[in-house]
């Protein structure tokens, strides 16, 4: 039980910090081409973008599962 | 009560939000600066706008953007989005003070030992919270499942919406650690915090007291980190969110000229005339654009785009927008400040490239997108500065309209074709004199072109001079020497003709002295009350329905006949929307015999246009279905067997779409002069 709901816990975190840092970094997208990034270079923007998101998401799925509390029936 | 409440915290206060909030007053530097550098961007554009005069009756202007900010007077008219933004915004404005009571208690150094102001502080930031949440659930249903056609959604809105979100959620876990890793039981968490408090009772945490710290240490920065890039995002880019200061600035330096009136061109300086680029239009009016928060209200009264035109003011606004965006001096010119404040050539013509010419004819004048917007926007003025410039700079404008202007230089008046000389319509009225006899007068009556000169409108300025006749008032008229009076001719844009035609008639009236003026077109009326004064015409001016109440509350006319009917009434847009005149015509019904008054549902400054306002009395509409016929609708509707109103082209176009809708059984255009002459008839009649 206490590992089923450590992953459990450990999801349901994940997603939240995953959006958290996702919302962080679609509004340094949009921020990006309002300065005046051209929108011909939104490709390669929103895929090195995606590739910073996808890094913070493995650490943040790593960190939880390393150091999460443990959780007691 | 304090103790209990902090029991097991003080560690927690002392090594990690102490810290934090030292790291946010330091970073607040940083958001300083990125609020100073997204003013600059919007600085920067405005610039490229012409100058304008906004910062007269500062007492005044504040009055109605703080009322507006803090009661949304406007946005409260509509009950769904009202109570929504109402629930954001005292939301934000509660979360917001209890979260600052806390770094500023530092400064002043109350904060250790922690002081009652806290519990109350975080009370208020929980409700707060929680009223942005109840408000933000109300909106992402109304934007992404009941989908209202007027909102448009773009991918800042829903990351707005999703981001507000995490903040809240984070903070209450970042509370809900805290609480769950001070162990201290029981305590009054659950009054003061009660959501974080809720939410520590799901959340694990270590056993050791080191642990805990970097666990709560983490969820801080966790909360905080989220809400510090919020602050830059919302400062730097411009998404809707930075209506929260355009908006009020908007609403501060909002139009204080009479409602009806448009801005004078300087005919002598102007090297051109109106507007066609971007740069052309003042910053105010480029300010409104940075206003809009696309809100859509002006689209769902525009009765233009409800009869199916390709005019959305909503979307007029928006293309502007972006025209400006992308015709403004770039971030990196702005650095470089090469530009200095020009604009940037987009390869895209402002008339005819961004806005049609299409749309620019489209508008009626009616002012219901303005009556609507809560940021206060001024679509008509843009609208009217594009067709200043089709039509004195580039002659395009539709042929119709074009030969109405011409009947007004040739002749003086808009009834192409007609044989009627303008005092036609009083020959059987005794009492009416000229001025050019007599000018020792009580009122002058300004007929107007219709009520002189149009078959039907003529039987409106008998009715009215019956009137005058029965409450024995001494009244002159102009005749001949009466002029239209020019609104079609500024409406339709030509500004050249309208000004020759103001200061003829104004001459004319300082030839006889004239003091108080009586008209029955709501066009005139606007005309002379708040135009004529640009060029020296100050005199008093009033609408034949105002006059009219006024002699009957005066007792001078005696309503006698019982009309036995059912009656509704049309508020012309000139009238009500442009001079607030609501009451008076209403007053003249309730006050007639044997009458049952309806409201139409669309009435006072919710008004539908009839569709002949800004010159679309001489225009042909090819679009969609016709106003005056969606008008005629909503009146039968009612079940009325009249409709009144108090405007010759109101009563013209209710003519015409009764007669096209076959409904002339069941309901008769009456003017408000013309329901009062029958109740003060000699004769009772039908």
């Amino acid at each position: 039980m206490d590992t089923f709901l450590s992953v459990l816990a450990i999801l349901v975190e994940v997603a939240i910090l995953g959006a958290a840092f996702g919302c962080i970094i679609a509004g340094v997208r949009l921020m990006l081409f309002d300065l005046g990034v051209k929108q011909e270079n939104n490709k390669i923007v929103t895929l090195f973008l995606a590739a910073v998101g996808s890094l913070l998401l493995v650490f943040i799925f790593c960190h939880l599962c390393t150091f999460y509390p443990t959780i007691y029936d | 009560m304090g103790n209990l409440f902090w029991a097991g915290q003080e560690v927690y206060i002392e090594n990690i939000y102490r810290p934090i909030i030292l790291g946010t007053l330091i970073f607040f530097v940083v958001l300083a600066g990125a609020f100073a550098f997204g003013l600059f961007r919007h600085y920067q554009l405005l610039r490229i706008g012409g100058k304008e005069s906004r910062f007269d009756q500062i007492p005044k202007r504040l009055q109605t953007a703080i009322t507006e900010v803090f009661a949304h007077m406007r946005i409260i008219k509509e009950p769904y989005p009202g109570i929504m933004h109402l629930l954001i915004f005292w939301g934000s404005v509660l979360f917001i003070i209890g979260k600052l009571i806390r770094p500023f208690s530092f400064a002043v150094t109350i904060s250790n030992p922690p002081q009652p102001i806290f519990l109350y502080a975080s009370l208020m930031s929980e409700i707060g919270a929680l009223m942005i949440i109840i408000g933000g659930l109300i909106a992402i249903y109304r934007r992404y499942i009941a989908k209202p056609s007027r909102l448009d959604t773009k991918p800042d809105d829903t990351l707005i919406y999703g981001w507000v979100f995490i903040i809240l959620l984070t903070g209450f876990m970042a509370k809900g650690y805290r609480i769950a890793a001070g162990g201290v039981q029981p305590t009054d968490w659950a009054t003061w915090a009660p959501i974080s408090y809720a939410f520590s009772k799901l959340l694990p945490t270590f056993d050791t007291q080191k642990l805990n710290e970097v666990l709560v240490w983490h969820r801080a920065v966790l909360h905080t980190v989220p809400a510090f890039m919020f602050f830059v995002y919302i400062t730097v880019n411009r998404s809707r969110m930075q209506h929260i200061l355009l908006t009020p600035l908007n609403v501060f330096f909002r139009s204080l000229e009479p409602k009806g009136a448009l801005v004078p061109v300087d005919l002598e300086k102007a090297e051109s005339f109106g507007v066609s680029k971007i740069e052309g239009f003042t910053w105010k009016q480029l300010m409104d654009l940075d206003a809009c928060t696309r809100c859509g209200r002006c689209q769902d009264n525009c009765p233009a785009y409800l009869s199916g035109k390709a005019l959305s003011p909503k979307k007029v606004i928006q293309d502007l927008k972006q025209h400006w965006y992308d015709s403004g001096p770039d971030i990196f010119g702005m650095f470089r400040n090469k530009l200095k404040g020009k604009g940037r050539d987009t390869g895209l013509s402002m008339i005819g490239g961004v806005i049609t010419q299409e749309v620019i004819w489209d508008c009626t004048t009616c002012r219901a997108c303005q009556e609507a917007c809560p940021a206060y926007i001024e679509h008509i003025n843009k609208i009217i500065d594009m067709r200043r410039n089709l039509v004195l700079d580039q002659a395009e404008m539709p042929e119709t309209a074009e030969m109405a202007l011409r009947c007004i230089e040739e002749r003086g008046h808009t009834c192409k074709g007609t044989t009627a000389c303008r005092t036609d319509w009083c020959g059987d009225i005794e009492g009416a004199k000229l001025l050019a006899n007599d000018s020792n007068v009580e009122i002058v009556y300004f007929v107007g072109c219709s009520a002189a000169l149009e078959d039907r409108n003529m039987k409106v300025s008998k009715a009215f001079g019956k009137i005058l006749r029965a409450a024995n008032v001494n009244f002159g008229i102009l005749g001949e020497e009466e002029s239209c009076c020019g609104d079609p001719a500024r409406r339709i844009g030509n500004e050249y003709l309208f000004q020759m035609q103001a200061m003829k008639n104004i001459e004319t009236f300082k030839k006889y002295n004239v003091k108080r003026i009586v008209v029955t077109c709501p066009h005139g009326y606007n005309c002379l009350k708040n135009e004529y004064p640009q060029f020296g015409g100050e005199f008093e001016v009033i609408h034949h329905s105002q006059y009219i109440a006024e002699l009957i509350s005066q007792g001078r006319l005696k309503l006698k006949n019982s009309l036995d009917k059912a009656i509704t009434y049309h508020d012309g847009c000139y009238l009500g929307r442009h001079n607030s005149v609501y009451n008076e015509p209403r007053t003249i019904i309730n006050a007639l015999p044997g009458v049952q008054f309806k409201e139409m549902a669309r009435h006072g400054n919710k008004s539908f246009c009839c569709g002949a306002g800004g010159g679309h009395m001489w225009m042909e509409e090819k679009t969609g279905v016709r106003i005056s016929e969606m008008r005629t609708e909503q009146a039968l509707e009612t079940n009325s067997n009249v409709v009144a109103t108090a405007c010759p082209f109101c009563l013209q176009m209710f003519e015409d779409a009764i007669k096209a809708k076959e409904a002339s059984e069941k309901i008769r255009p009456l003017d408000i002069a013309e329901l009062v002459a029958l109740a003060i008839a000699d004769e009772p009649q039908k």
